[in-house]
């Protein structure tokens, strides 16, 4: 405890909390309440009276805002209340008072509601004696929590504003209250008694005469002032605050003094020359103590009442927007364009408080600047610059180890690299040097947005010349980057620990891989996938200089390589181009790595071979393009490989397979060498593109023409029918559409006939040709709109709209649905955009622009949200996840607890058997032993099947089951590829045969055993670790994708003209939960789906169908003596529909539907399709009566049910392709149903 | 009043539900009672049924003590005279449990009736469109088995899982700020670690079901049991969850 102040001098005023030494201490409650004007009074150092900072000597004035007895205003000043300096001094408060009351804006809504329950004569609560000590009794159980008590005071209010719309006598005084509420346009209270007064009626009657009727029409309403409420509030007893659930008097709500707070927190920075610059709290205050002091004058004058309540007024205003700038009910005339920020201000949003510099702040040890590739670093390596690395520095304990090393960056001094910025002894013992950053170091390296965790990932440092962080292009993927001026972030971690989990969480190497879904991440990029796709070309032959080059291109010239047997030996030594390969996988004999792979490439085509009677040969393996990328140990046997054997997003790749088979490392190392590789030999070799590789021949503009003239005069007989009425409509469309779904559909087949015809025509070695084969940059697409035809341009999924009255531009006649007037560009980019195409063309690019800008919005906000909501789910080490209070959210993650970062499977599988096995076979080579049978397998591997599901029970059902159908599925290749030789053979040499049988499709016993115990061991290493952030990693996976989706028009995809939200707004009406989602749909199963009969009954059946749909005629029949409504239905169409409608249920309908008031007899049925409606109205009304009837009566519904708009019949076109290949001709169908159908169905 | 035969055949599939319903809640049901035919029904009823023929009483399979009622009142909308008189007949027959299977609605003042009795008598509310298909049969709907106190208490342990809901009337916060007064690091930071401290921790710590969830009042659940959910799982074949009903 503090000891009796004995002399002021030992007192210390410092900026450090104080902390009581007295051990460790529990607290046991926590009140947050307002301070109370005395409170606030004895808090304050000094009064606040005057609006001004400085005199002229540019002292702080006294009784100013800047007052020094609530600390130094700058450097130069020291506090008059501790002595303290600038550095010390922690502030003192002063405080302001205000001439009148005013209410706090932030506890508007809660006085407000203090006073709906008060009466406003004698303060006590507008309930009677028994309720309140019904509530009284709620509030004070100690077992509510504090949610449900608030909850009751909200109840609570309610009841008595209910009760007070009427007018509610107060129980105890007899004073009858009217509403209360928020006054519009100022900051204020009204209460309003219109309703409750009686005279007031009088009273208006009376003025009514004079000029200020009108003005006076409000009398009755009014403005329940500060002053008043807080004489009614101090009039409140303590009861009557707990039963509203105040935890403090009410009174301290409105605001009499105002606290000043410390210059601390409200720094006044001084300008060159006399000026200074106020913080805007200072600014504020300085506004309020005017205000104040004006209306003090006023108030001294004792002038009229309502030039008084104006400096009011403004006093409220400045108050309110002191603490909330944002509040509404400023007037107009004190409205400013940027307006002094408030105290709310200060701790809201992105630079608020709370996000701004709390839970984010700014850090030492970074640096940020451009960045530009470098293939000849490795993928964890990012190149610093040096300038950046004499700056940065890391502070390294010394030891006899380096010593000599640190001696001499000391030496070096902070300025020459490598030398060192500081000298440090923390603790007595061992010093710390903080040296420069040399090679090796640390480094954490980040572009934003950060969207998922790879997007900063660990590095190792490699000083540099120059200016530019460099870093390897195979780790574009993963930051989202390109060279374009983009900049990125570095930070250094600072002790030894940090560094170490860095390097083994954020490592490029540990990260490869995206836990959204397996696939390899980091992996080769454009120029890398060219040249591979080049060097591993059928033709392409080195001799043995060019190759011993080529593989020193490989490494850093100093690693071991072994060179392979040339693949021709004579006339000359010749190596292929895929022999080169061979070596980047596995540079020498030594490496034990055994690559085993197949892939289907880009160029991949398996063609026909030949046709023996019925049956069609092909051969997987035998792709005339060489697209079959076979890699059998190490060795590339076929295929020229491109993007889906290197590039990212391939599961089966050559790098995933690397990583899964051969760890990180294998694979980050293999990366490293291909970048050299192919960036050194494509530096040789040249690629570039030119002007002639976009050139049409001859025989392309021939052809082109022809496509467009011929599609062309489709197109004018389909406008020519729609002008006509004659055009067919397609299902669910009117004719406009149909019409817009023909052009579309033909002007797409030109685009698309012209890009087959170009790319049909192109040379091999055609260099935007080769780089769309191989997949490092353009589509055929891309291609076909330089060479040959640019294509249709869509605005909003559309074809051009129209700016001008029906028309699109004014060079077109008005109308016109022809290709050119709606923005078909025929023109290539080669030949040439005229005017309007062009026009047409920035229509389509600015949408895109557009687009993109508004998503990024968008979607940043979507992953907020979701990293908001996930980011505290964890796997805990009982396998479950839970949330930050240990709340369960799943029993088992994934339902199997697997990592999906590690899942093999395309689809999300654990491991990709088939695969497996072809590494099994490869690397297990038969040799002498002995082929199983078909029982032994089955026999083997349920035996194994079940060792691996006792020895540890982690394996799921569905792996043993998916291992068990695996081999279910090879022993039966094999047993028909057996059972078919046989019948071939009948009995002759069967051994040789089923040699061949074995040799294609059998396994060994050993192989089987390897194989098994691969696949489990495997499986145990992919479960998840416990302690893994899954949400934050679940929140990214879905938040980062979201990003890339573009255009809106992906956003709608469906059949038969009905719509799904897809993408982005999709997933935002998930996360909202909203509960009118914009298209409904309901596919609903038939029980006999192939009629399509009985499915148009069940869909008239629920299609909402109103009377105007199905009747023929609704007249007014008016005779001299009774008129009526007659309705006849239209039994054709009834019938068409296969609705069973008649006029008793249409009859039924009439009565049952809402607001028609019509009963039983009124209606009378004539005969089945025949009604008549006599409305029972007196004889002077019955004419309107009749009309909005008749107006009425054809929206009726009939039949059906109410919120389904549309059911379309659809077809099944998984079924239709079954169906073909049995040759049924029975369709099967299903209905799509619009709109929500609720449980009455 | 008779019934149309559209209504006999709703009624005939409500009893159909209501019957799965009692036997999937342990009450002895036979199976003939649930493989009834239609035609079956309509003898055992006759051609002009009411609904208050369809009255079921059954017991419980191991307790013949613990009894329930299925009552279907006549009327459109059920007031409190209805209910006060199959109040009635379950006291003087000490059952204690029933379903009322109502066509629309309760009248609102029926509504507060079962709230008030509810300490008394447990009376369930369907209304007769929800029973129409048997809920449990969708596609969609996974196995649910309800678990015993037992059983409750093993899965509690296993997962160290609280179930009372912590109070915290002791750190009674207004949400009044004191902002202008002080506003040093040390006060957010508190703040901030008090209101989250707050939004936590509140109810038990398994995944929940609500007492109104249709598969809950299927079963008749009450507050605080556990219903263990066993569903199939594309990843794991299959994937039991628990749930506790709130």
């Amino acid at each position: 405890m503090l000891q009796p102040q004995q002399s002021s001098q030992n007192l210390v005023f410092t900026k450090q909390p104080y902390i009581e030494d007295v051990g460790p201490r529990k607290i046991k409650s926590i009140q947050f309440s307002m301070m109370s004007e005395s409170e606030i009074m004895k808090a304050a150092e000094v009064q606040v009276y005057l609006g001004q900072y400085y005199n002229s000597n540019r002292v702080p004035i006294q009784g100013g805002l800047l007052d020094p007895r609530m600390g130094p205003a700058n450097k130069s000043c020291s506090c008059a209340t501790c002595h303290g300096g600038f550095g010390d001094c922690p502030g003192h408060f002063g405080y302001l008072n205000l001439a009148l009351p005013v209410y706090n804006v932030g506890y508007l809504s809660t006085i407000l509601d203090i006073l709906k329950c008060i009466c406003k004569s004698c303060s006590r609560i507008l309930l009677d004696e028994k309720l309140c000590k019904e509530y009284l009794k709620k509030m004070r159980s100690p077992k509510m929590e504090a949610l449900r008590k608030s909850d009751l005071m909200k109840s609570m209010v309610k009841k008595c504003s209910t009760m007070a719309s009427k007018a509610v006598k107060c129980p105890r005084c007899g004073y009858i209250n009217g509403m209360v509420k928020k006054a519009v346009g100022v900051l204020g209270i009204i209460h309003d008694l219109s309703k409750v007064n009686e005279n007031e009626k009088e009273c208006r009657s009376a003025i009514s005469h004079t000029k200020e009727s009108k003005a006076s029409i409000n009398a009755a309403t009014y403005i329940l002032n500060p002053v008043k409420v807080l004489f009614l509030f101090r009039r409140m007893t303590d009861e009557d605050c707990e039963l509203l659930y105040l935890s403090d008097r009410p009174e301290k709500l409105i605001v009499t003094n105002i606290a000043v707070p410390p210059i601390a927190i409200r720094p006044s920075v001084i300008m060159d020359g006399s000026q200074s610059n106020e913080n805007d709290i200072t600014e504020r205050l300085k506004r309020i103590i005017q205000a104040n002091a004006s209306l003090r004058q006023e108030l001294l004058e004792a002038s009229t009442a309502f030039k008084c309540l104006a400096g009011w007024d403004t006093l409220q205003v400045e108050v309110g927007q002191y603490i909330n700038s944002d509040v509404r009910g400023v007037p107009f005339t004190m409205q400013v364009a940027k307006p002094l920020s408030g105290f709310v201000q200060r701790l809201k949003g992105k630079q608020g408080r709370f996000r701004g510099n709390l839970s984010g702040k700014r850090v030492e040890y970074t640096g940020r600047t451009v960045i530009s590739p470098d293939p000849n670093l490795k993928i964890t390596e990012v190149g610093i610059p040096i300038r950046m690395a004499r700056i940065l520095t890391y502070p390294e304990r010394v030891s006899h180890h380096n010593i000599e090393k640190l001696r001499q960056c000391v030496r070096n001094g902070p300025d020459k690299y490598p030398g060192a910025r500081m000298v440090r002894y923390p603790d007595g013992s061992a010093r710390q040097v903080d040296r420069h950053l040399e090679d090796g170091d640390v480094v954490l390296f980040n572009r934003q947005p950060s969207l998922h965790r790879m997007s900063i990932m660990c590095h190792r440092a490699r000083i540099m010349p120059w200016r530019t962080l460099r870093f390897n292009e195979s780790v574009c993927n993963p930051y989202n980057a390109d060279f374009d001026g983009d900049e990125m972030n570095m930070h250094v971690p600072q002790t030894e620990e940090a560094r170490t989990e860095a390097l083994m969480l954020m490592g490029v190497q540990n990260n490869l891989c995206t836990p959204k879904n397996g696939e390899i991440l980091v992996a080769s990029t454009q120029d890398f996938l060219t040249s591979s796709f080049l060097i591993t070309r059928k033709d392409t032959f080195y001799d043995r200089a060019a190759f011993s080059l080529m593989c020193c291109y490989l490494g850093d010239g100093m690693d071991l390589i072994d060179l392979p047997t040339p693949a021709i030996l004579k006339p000359i030594e010749l190596w292929t181009g895929k022999q080169v390969f061979n070596v980047l996988l596995r540079p020498h004999a030594n490496m034990r790595v055994y690559l085993n792979l197949t892939v289907k490439e880009k160029t991949y085509s398996n063609k026909l071979i030949r046709t023996e009677g019925d049956e069609e040969i092909r051969i997987d393996s035998m792709c005339p393009n060489d697209g079959f990328v076979y890699v059998r140990n190490s060795e590339l046997i076929s295929g020229q490989v491109g993007k889906a054997t290197l590039g990212n997003g391939n599961k089966d790749g050559l790098y995933s397979v690397l990583l899964r088979d051969y760890g990180a490392h294998a694979a980050a190392v293999c990366m490293n060498r291909l970048a050299k590789l192919s960036s050194r030999w494509i530096g040789n070799h040249g690629f570039s593109i030119g002007i002639d590789d976009v050139q049409p021949k001859e025989e392309l503009i021939d052809k082109k023409k022809r496509l467009l003239s011929e599609n062309y005069e489709v197109c004018n007989v389909k406008i020519k029918e729609f002008n006509e009425g004659k055009l067919q409509l397609k299902p669910g469309c009117d004719a406009a559409q149909t019409l817009e779904a023909l052009i579309t559909d033909l002007l797409n087949r030109i685009r698309e006939d012209a890009g087959k015809a170009c790319m049909g025509g192109l040379p091999w070695r055609n260099s935007p040709l080769i780089m769309s084969q191989c997949g490092s940059k353009g589509s055929p697409i891309n291609i076909s709109q330089m060479v040959a035809c640019v294509g249709q341009q869509s605005v909003g999924g559309r074809r051009a709209p129209n700016g001008f009255i029906d028309r699109s531009l004014p060079h077109f006649p008005r109308k016109s649905k022809a290709p050119a007037a709606k923005g078909f560009v025929a023109n290539s980019f080669y030949s040439g955009l005229t005017a309007t195409e062009f026009f047409f063309h920035t229509m389509g690019g600015r949408e895109g622009l557009v687009d993109t800008a508004v998503k990024t919005a968008d979607t940043g906000y979507m992953s907020r949200r979701l990293i908001k909501a996930l980011e505290d789910l964890s796997i805990h080490y009982d396998n479950s996840v839970r949330n930050a209070s240990g709340c369960i959210v799943q029993f088992l993650y994934g339902d199997d607890g697997m990592d999906p970062a590690n899942m093999e499977g395309k689809s999300g599988d654990p491991l990709n058997f088939g695969r497996l096995l072809m590494k099994v076979e490869a690397t297990c080579p038969v040799g002498e032993n002995k082929y199983l049978s078909p029982e032994e397998i089955s026999e083997m591997v349920r035996k194994l099947a079940e060792y691996g599901m006792n020895s540890d029970k982690c394996c799921s059902e569905a792996f043993i089951d998916s291992l068990r159908k695996f081999f279910e599925g090879h022993r039966d290749k094999l047993e028909n590829k057996m059972k078919f030789i046989e019948d071939l053979s009948g009995d002759k040499n069967s051994d040789v045969l089923e040699k061949v049988v074995h040799k294609t499709s059998g396994i060994t016993a050993r192989q089987l055993e390897v194989f098994m115990e691969t696949c489990f061991s495997r499986y145990r290493l992919k479960k998840i670790e416990a302690g893994t952030a899954i949400g934050a990693i679940g929140a990214q996976s879905i938040g980062e994708p979201g990003t890339q989706m573009t255009l809106k028009t992906f956003h709608f995809a469906g059949v038969a003209s009905m719509n799904i939200t897809q993408g982005v707004p999709r997933i935002k009406e998930i996360i909202n939960g909203a509960k009118r989602i914009s298209t409904p749909i309901i596919t609903a199963e038939l029980e006999c789906d192939y009629n399509e009969n009985s499915a148009r009954v069940v869909k008239s059946r629920i299609e909402k169908t109103v009377l105007g749909q199905v009747a023929k005629s609704i007249k007014i029949v008016m005779t001299s003596r009774l008129s009526s409504i007659v309705i006849t239905l239209d039994m054709q169409t009834i019938q068409d529909a296969h609705l069973c409608i008649t006029a008793d249920v249409v009859k039924e309908s009439i009565l049952q539907t809402p607001r028609i008031k019509l009963k039983e007899q009124h209606i009378k049925v004539l005969d089945f399709r025949k009604l008549e409606i006599f409305p029972p109205t007196e004889k002077s009304k019955i004419h309107f009566e009749l009309h909005s009837l008749k107006k009425v009566l054809p929206m009726i519904m009939v039949k059906g049910i109410k919120t389904v708009e549309r059911v379309v019949i659809a077809e099944k076109e998984k079924e239709k392709k079954k169906a073909k290949e049995n040759e049924e001709e029975k369709k099967k169908y299903r209905l799509l149903v619009e709109g929500l159908v609720c449980l009455n169905f | 009043m008779t019934l149309s035969d559209e209504e006999i055949k709703r009624l005939f599939r409500i009893r159909k539900t209501v019957m799965q319903m009692l036997r999937d809640r342990n009450y002895f049901v036979g199976d003939f009672e649930i493989n009834m035919t239609k035609e079956q029904f309509l003898s055992k009823y006759g051609e002009n049924m009411k609904r208050e023929d369809l009255v079921i009483n059954k017991a419980m399979r191991n307790n013949s003590g613990d009894q329930i009622y299925v009552f279907f009142p006549d009327e459109q909308k059920v007031g409190v005279k209805t209910m006060k008189t199959y109040t009635n007949r379950m006291k003087s027959e000490n059952v204690f449990r029933a379903i009322l299977v109502v066509q629309q609605n309760l009248t609102p003042f029926a509504r507060t009736c079962i709230n008030e009795i509810s300490s008394k008598f447990h009376l369930e509310v369907f209304q007769e469109a929800e029973l129409l298909v048997n809920i449990k049969e969708h596609v969609l709907v996974p196995e649910h088995q309800v678990l015993t106190n037992e059983e409750k208490k093993t899965l509690l342990k296993r997962y160290t899982v609280k179930e009372t809901q912590v109070s915290f009337e002791n750190l009674d916060i207004f949400f009044l700020l004191k902002l202008h007064f002080d506003s040093s690091v040390w006060f957010y930071l508190l703040l901030i670690f008090y209101c989250s401290y707050f939004l936590g921790v509140v109810g038990a710590q398994l995944p929940r079901i609500q007492v109104s969830d249709p598969i809950a009042r299927y079963y008749g659940l009450k507050r605080g049991q556990v219903v263990k959910i066993i569903r199939p799982s594309e990843t794991a074949g299959r994937y039991i969850t628990y749930r506790y009903v709130v």
